[in-house]
């Protein structure tokens, strides 16, 4: 069943189509990955479906109801966004987490005691429990984008759109996220769509890929079916040696570290 | 509890006990000095007249002073910029100009200068955001542009005060931040916008820490960024206007008492405000009482005080901000 | 054949400019003469000089109170534009100016507490002690910025603190000393109202050799653009150049503030005002010619305003300067956005 379905959507970007009659659908408790070269437009189409930008022609879906009919805390309790970069403000980390719980908060109330106990499972989900309360802003680039993801786990919503997730972080950071990301889909039923630049990393971790170029969709489906080499080939118009492992994919999630 | 919950009781407490402390004695200190004890129960009306006076004074200049203090807070935080001020930026001469004009050549009524003020003040500010291109992260540019703006209203009025039909003196005390002419009406007037105001604003205190976040992390977290800000500056607006209804135009109160304050408690948003109200007010008061007790019979304004005192408070807290001791 | 043509139309160009501005000068000096509480006509005024009366009012009211203030406003324009262009040069801030440093309103006050300690002080020993002053207070507020380690908006900040404090100050002396305040008539805002041929005299003398310094020093003003290095590798002793420039915009500052008061504002507005025609080349002859092209208009524009009680023209030149400086902050910070 697709749950985020994006119909005859176009966007124009400097008086040109960015995207022209796009149709996609994205199933839901999947990961997804997006990947492309730069420029063609991964980016333009999280920010689409987060509600950043507004098509010029065209209707997105999100479980059969359009995206812009959602009031904004409604909307925010369902999907949250994880930009590409963005400068931290000077809050501890504890305070900056906190704001992730905004959208299930009233106008009065301060932060319950279940929300205190969702912001310390985002942080030790993280692995950032030795910093909370040092500034934001202060963290290291791979803290920082740790940071950034505890938010969007704080806000505890069904759908993450993230946007290159892995930049700044060292290898063993990177695979921790990438199960983390596992583990959420299995046990916390999240749906994630996400822009990658590693193919082998999309390959074992996805449920799906797409290949997007030029705000056009190449191809989309299962990793085995669309990860080849002429399908790479089409995208950055490249000849890549790809290795993938025999054995089939996602023996990733079988490492289980949750 | 964290420590900073701690230094702000700590801080709280000391600053309402030296402003009540203040406001005692600004009652018995002046050009006649009144010992409180023996007055308040013997039947002198023209001492009873002199204290109600006072009393008067003193709320204003703790209400206008407090209110201007927390509308600055408040610009600073939306603004992400802690050299904005009220006064420096110009917002103050605007409302200024507005009621002069309309008192020089129209009605005189409080509450028509009451709306006319924080028109004053959102006009000013806007015309600032307007000529700087909309680009606040620039400091120096917003700072000179609204210093411009400032000098330049000063100007006209003194145009105008110069040319007035009228006798000047009731101009002057509004210009230059004096307590001299306080009127019943007024401080109903600000009393009154006190306690809207400042509700209010500790209520939605919560939401100016999402002003330090970028607008994609905003939107993902479900914030109407847009409404928020402009709710903000409303209410920062009325907060200034009403203090510029009571006492003009006052000097550097805006940049140093939300900055000592923040030296103080660092700056989480709703203990901010409390402390900047409290600094504002403290600084004000004192401002009023040395101006009365100086040189008595002459009576310095206020207004100038602020100036004499805030300018070496300014330097000592930018040197601080420079040193990087303070967020 | 092209070429040559090109380098003298070049030269035309400035040498138009210069000339439309002493020009310019002339006829506003001739203005300001013709109006002002009784307005003379030309025929008037010529016959005056000519038959030399001196007990005529109209001589009186021409050569000792209007040609004075004339020429005062000549040479405050043409010094005030100097002082900021040559402030501007030494810190490489192209919105740098004597009011932003606290130094106008600081000599001000030097000025007023000299005429409320020594009232019968003349304008000679006033003006020593306004320049120890000046001096002074421009040490101070050296010293502050060196032990912060501000940015450029912490030292116009600090410099608008020390402005305010001094004004205040001096108002507050104002207000203090009612007595005295009238024998002091010192206008907070730039006044030439008042200006005596004694004191024409006493200015003219630092005026001309002030200037006569900085026209010999003008070829190296450009050479203030570079930065230490390059400037050490040409052979060129930077640091002494600035030190000399910044003491004559200090001087310029403090001569032309003590006898006419603060003018705000002006100093930054006048080299931008003339950079376009200009170009790079003797700034220092435009900026004093336009400077006082600037001031005199503004003088004029105090007589017709009210001729009866005539604003300080420190106003109306801060009325005419702050849209400028406007523009100018939005050409220099927001251009690309």
């Amino acid at each position: 069943m697709s749950e985020i379905t994006l119909t005859h959507v176009t966007y124009y970007q400097n008086h040109k189509a960015l995207f022209d009659n796009l149709n996609l659908q994205l199933n839901k408790k999947k990961i997804t990955c997006l990947i492309g070269p730069n420029g063609s437009g991964k980016s333009t189409l999280l920010k689409l479906i987060a509600g950043l930008l507004q098509a010029s022609l065209g209707e997105i879906t999100l479980e059969a109801k359009s995206i812009s009919a959602y009031s904004r805390k409604d909307f925010a309790k369902k999907l949250a966004y994880l930009p590409q970069q963005c400068v931290l403000p000077n809050l501890p980390l504890q305070e900056y987490v906190a704001l992730g719980r905004f959208c299930h908060q009233t106008w009065f109330a301060n932060l319950q005691e279940e929300d205190h106990n969702i912001i310390h499972q985002a942080i030790a989900l993280t692995d950032l429990q030795s910093l909370m309360l040092q500034p934001v802003n202060t963290l290291s680039g791979g803290q920082q984008q740790r940071a950034r993801l505890a938010l969007i786990l704080a806000q505890q919503s069904e759908y993450l759109l993230l946007d290159e997730p892995l930049t700044g972080l060292d290898l063993k950071q990177q695979i921790k996220m990438l199960n983390l990301l596992l583990y959420l889909q299995k046990h916390h039923q999240k749906t994630i769509l996400m822009t990658l630049h590693d193919i082998h990393q999309a390959a074992e971790i996805s449920d799906e890929v797409i290949f997007i170029k030029n705000g056009v969709i190449l191809n989309h489906g299962k990793p085995e079916e669309v990860i080849h080499h002429e399908g790479l080939y089409d995208l950055f118009d490249y000849h890549f040696e790809i290795n993938f492992p025999r054995n089939g994919y996602n023996n990733f999630g079988h490492r289980d570290c949750y | 509890m964290r420590i900073a919950d701690v230094n702000v009781k700590k801080y709280t407490t000391i600053l309402s006990f030296l402003l009540l402390v203040v406001f005692v004695a600004g009652l018995s200190l002046g050009t006649i000095n009144i010992n409180l004890f023996q007055e308040i129960f013997s039947h002198h009306e023209d001492m009873k007249f002199i204290l109600q006076m006072r009393i008067e004074r003193e709320i204003m200049a703790i209400c206008c002073g407090g209110m201007l203090a927390t509308g600055s807070a408040m610009l600073q935080d939306l603004t992400g910029n802690k050299m904005v001020a009220p006064d420096l930026i110009g917002m103050t001469s605007v409302a200024c100009l507005l009621i002069i004009i309309c008192n020089l050549f129209w009605i005189k009524s409080p509450i028509l200068n009451e709306l006319l003020a924080i028109t004053g003040s959102a006009l000013g500010f806007l015309a600032c955001l307007f000529l700087a291109k909309n680009n606040i992260a620039n400091r120096l540019g917003f700072v000179l542009i609204g210093v411009s703006i400032s000098f330049a209203l000063s100007a006209v009025m003194q145009l105008l005060i110069l040319n007035a039909p009228e006798s000047m003196d009731a101009y002057f005390h509004f210009m230059t931040g004096s307590l001299y002419a306080t009127q019943f009406e007024t401080v109903l007037i600000v009393i009154s916008a006190v306690l809207i105001a400042l509700p209010v604003c500790f209520i939605i205190s919560k939401r100016f820490l999402v002003f330090s976040l970028d607008s994609a992390t905003c939107h993902s977290i479900g914030v109407s960024i847009k409404t928020y800000r402009i709710s903000s500056f409303l209410l920062a607006a009325f907060l200034v206007g009403s203090s510029v209804v009571g006492v003009g135009h006052l000097g550097f109160l805006g940049i140093v008492a939300p900055n000592l304050a923040r030296l103080m408690v660092g700056n989480r948003p709703p203990h901010i405000f409390i402390l900047s109200f409290l600094v504002g007010g403290l600084i004000y008061l004192f401002a009023d009482i040395l101006g009365r007790c100086l040189i008595s019979p002459v009576e310095i304004p206020a207004g100038m005080l602020t100036n004499i005192l805030g300018a070496p408070l300014f330097i000592y807290i930018l040197f601080k901000y420079y040193r990087g001791q303070y967020e | 054949m092209n070429k040559r043509y090109k380098v003298i139309l070049n030269f035309s160009k400035q040498q138009f400019a210069l000339s439309i501005g002493v020009i310019l000068i002339i006829f506003l000096s001739l203005y300001n003469l013709q109006y002002g509480v009784t307005h003379y006509e030309l025929p008037e005024i010529f016959s005056a000089l000519w038959h030399r009366n001196e007990n005529a009012i109209i001589f009186i009211t021409l050569f000792k109170i209007r040609l004075p203030m004339i020429l005062m406003a000549i040479m405050a324009g043409a010094g005030m534009a100097i002082a900021g262009l040559l402030l501007q040069k030494v810190t490489q801030n192209p919105l740098a100016c004597p009011s932003l440093t606290g130094m106008e309103y600081g000599t001000a006050l030097c000025v007023i507490l000299v005429y409320l300690f020594l009232p019968n002080a003349n304008r000679l020993h006033v003006l020593c002690i306004a320049l120890l002053g000046g001096v002074f207070n421009f040490i101070l507020i050296q010293c502050l910025i060196k032990k912060m380690g501000v940015s450029l908006i912490g030292i116009t900040l600090i410099g608008i603190a020390f402005d305010a404090l001094y004004f205040s100050v001096i108002q507050a002396i104002l207000i203090a000393f009612p007595m005295q305040a009238q024998a002091m008539l010192y206008n907070l805002n730039g006044s030439i109202q008042g200006i005596t041929v004694a004191d024409i005299q006493l200015t003219f003398i630092f005026f001309s050799v002030l200037l006569t310094i900085t026209l010999l020093f003008s070829r190296r003003l450009n050479l203030l653009d570079l930065d230490d290095n390059q400037a050490a590798s040409l052979g060129f002793n930077i640091f002494k150049y600035r030190f000399i420039m910044l003491a004559l915009s200090l001087l310029f500052t403090v001569v032309m503030t003590s006898m006419i008061g603060p003018l705000l504002f002006f100093s930054l507005i006048v080299p931008h005002v003339v950079k376009p025609f200009s170009g790079n080349k003797n700034s220092i002859v435009f900026c004093a010619v336009f400077g006082a092209v600037l001031l005199l208009f503004a003088q004029l524009l105090t007589q017709l305003i009210t001729p009866q009680t005539p604003p300080p023209v420190g106003i109306i030149s801060l009325l005419i300067a702050a849209p400028l400086l406007i523009y100018i902050t939005r050409q220099y910070f927001y251009a690309n956005s």
